[in-house]
């Protein structure tokens, strides 16, 4: 614990493999590889031959910084980083639409900072595996109905699991500026929620 | 006024919604009850607002022990904030699990392979 992640030698023996050309190690990088990036490019750009896209992008992008990874962290990481650049590209060269506002979705509060309408007592989640799954799979629902400006910095943070640094690091934003995007998309994802886990809720 | 009567109104006590009158048995009672008037000084230390604001940090553990005192000290104090607490709580940890329920990753589709390996060799 604590020390930073090293490469195994099998991943230092196909970086070495890699970095000479050897094109069946290029093939199993992608076969060994490929499908998470595509998951995690589906995931930031819901449409698929985009996705395809921007993984093609990210293999070729890391193929030629091959010199660049110093196996500070490990392959799988590294590749996770560079689909996720990769998948962002891809968002911003879309038509650019007007950020959306959330405020509906926020709290509310009196002049005097007292919660206008009291928060609804939550019942504890289910414990059984088939209950919290069927949860779980409606809050990744409600996630992605979120303005994309929210929806993006919150995947990050919390489903592809890069810490506030990385997310702003991604996004070209300050640390704070993303922390403050992350806390808003859960305050509305919570609202979102509400009616779900909400201890009157029929 | 007892107590309990106090807490009922509290909040509408403390926006200043009340008519003067409506607000005086309020006013007597927090001048004779410690207990209240520690309610009234709590919640002028720390709005629910401000503390919505404070609530990752919170969780997260970095605030310092100041703040977190009186973070604390207003959630003992208000029922709404404790429940926006556990429920803001609660979503952000069915956040981070709910990755774990995202479709699985499948095989990389073929042509995706070959296509990316043509670009690699093309110059």
């Amino acid at each position: 614990m604590g020390r930073p992640a090293s490469p195994t030698a099998h991943e230092a023996a196909l970086v070495e493999r890699l970095r000479a050309g050897d094109r069946a190690a290029f093939e199993g990088l992608i076969r060994a590889y490929g499908g998470k990036l595509l998951a995690v490019a589906r995931r930031i750009l819901r449409d698929d031959d985009e996705a395809e896209d921007a993984v093609q992008d990210a293999f070729l992008s890391a193929f030629r910084s091959l010199d660049g990874f110093r196996g500070q962290s490990e392959l799988g990481t590294w590749l996770h980083r560079i689909a996720i650049n990769a998948a962002l590209m891809k968002l911003r060269a879309r038509n650019r639409r007007p950020e959306a506002e959330i405020d509906d979705l926020l709290p509310q509060f009196m002049e005097r900072g007292h919660h206008a309408v009291s928060p609804a007592r939550w019942a504890d989640p289910p414990e059984d595996d088939l209950a919290r799954a069927e949860i779980c799979r409606a809050v990744r629902a409600k996630i992605d109905e979120l303005p994309e400006n929210y929806r993006i910095p919150l995947i990050l943070r919390d489903i592809e699991g890069l810490t506030t640094a990385e997310v702003a690091e991604q996004l070209g934003t300050t640390i704070n500026a993303a922390k403050i995007r992350v806390h808003r998309a859960r305050q509305a994802l919570r609202t979102l929620l509400n009616p779900r886990l909400a201890e009157d809720a029929p | 006024m007892n107590c309990a009567e106090f807490k009922t109104g509290c909040k509408e006590y403390l926006e200043e919604l009340f008519s003067p009158e409506e607000r005086r048995p309020y006013d007597a009672h927090v001048a004779e009850c410690p207990d209240c008037r520690s309610i009234v000084e709590k919640s002028a230390r720390m709005s629910c607002r401000e503390l919505a604001e404070f609530l990752d940090d919170y969780l997260d553990g970095a605030l310092d022990a100041d703040l977190r005192a009186t973070f604390d000290e207003h959630v003992g104090i208000c029922p709404d904030c404790e429940e926006y607490l556990r429920s803001y709580e609660l979503t952000r940890s069915l956040s981070a699990e709910s990755a774990a329920h995202d479709t699985p990753p499948e095989d990389v589709p073929e042509p995706l392979i070959e296509a990316i390996l043509k670009a690699r060799e093309s110059p």
